[in-house]
């Protein structure tokens, strides 16, 4: 399923291991490869996902817990969708991450796709300001960003 | 007197900074198009120095040094982003994606170009693009 260009961000990446291993590596050690920082997460908080449709993707820190997302589907070496609310959308607003693990020479291509987007007005803080697909460039940049945190983590893991 | 820039430079040169250098140069070359002009290769594997061509451009690049520059991978923030022009986006955008470079967003186009947006694979943001002007 592919939206359209104000609705979902896409991002491709690639990581050098195989799928199993990615998606181990993207699901069970979230914590150590989820960047910190103020784009990112409190510097010390713990990240952790709960595996199986249903499982949470917990930001724990501070003395609270945020969830950020809740697992639709759960396809171990193939692929992830999150229901997402992340840190900035509320109850009754959500939109939605699949995260596929392909095979590709040398590893996998993850591609991470959100969308959902076009449900969440224009007013909502979550968009600063921007729409169109000036909005979901910059949801794929944080994604971008996100992942090279992945890439280097499975790079270092080899 | 001396030439500024020199043959080959232009006057204004991105100068980067990655954890791991040497695999830095190879994957701008593969997946980027760069091409390299030399390093100079530190006793500890670190590169102190190095230069790679653009067409006409060059970038400059070097190993983390405290003091002297961060990989993006350590900084909580984005520091900058490289914006460059080339001939055919598209096709920029297919060898990038082949290679590996993380693909932010596709190429579309906006503002009177055609760009796409990625990430190398310490986190430096990238543009590129290719004026829509007919003339």
């Amino acid at each position: 399923m592919t939206a359209s260009p104000a609705d979902s961000a896409r991002v491709t990446a690639f990581v050098a291991v195989e799928p199993a291993a990615a998606f181990a590596i993207f699901t069970e050690e979230i914590d150590l490869w989820w960047r910190r920082g103020p784009r990112f997460r409190a510097a010390d908080s713990a990240m952790r996902l709960e595996p199986g449709a249903g499982g949470r993707l917990v930001e724990t820190g501070g003395g609270k817990a945020t969830e950020l997302g809740r697992v639709r589907v759960w396809e171990p070496g193939a692929r992830l969708v999150l229901e997402w609310r992340g840190r900035d959308l509320g109850a009754g607003e959500s939109t939605e991450v699949e995260v596929r693990f392909e095979a590709a020479a040398g590893g996998t291509r993850v591609v991470i796709e959100h969308r959902g987007w076009d449900a969440i007005g224009l007013a909502h803080p979550v968009r600063g300001g921007l729409d169109g697909s000036a909005f979901t460039d910059m949801i794929g940049l944080w994604w971008a960003d996100i992942v090279t945190g992945l890439r280097a983590h499975a790079a270092r893991r080899r | 007197m001396a030439t500024n820039p020199p043959a080959g430079m232009q006057r204004i040169i991105p100068y980067l900074t990655y954890d791991d250098a040497p695999a830095a140069i190879e994957f701008l070359c593969a997946a980027f198009g760069f091409d390299e002009h030399f390093r100079y290769p530190m006793p500890d594997g670190r590169i102190g120095h190095a230069e790679l061509g653009f067409k006409d451009n060059v970038l400059m690049l070097a190993s983390a040094y405290e003091g002297f520059g961060e990989t993006p991978l350590r900084l909580p923030n984005v520091h900058c982003q490289i914006y460059c022009f080339v001939d055919d986006v598209d096709a920029h955008f297919a060898r990038a994606r082949d290679a590996g470079a993380t693909i932010a967003s596709a190429p579309a186009d906006e503002h009177g170009m055609r760009r796409y947006r990625a990430v190398d694979p310490e986190g430096h943001r990238w543009v590129f693009a290719s004026s829509l002007d007919p003339s």
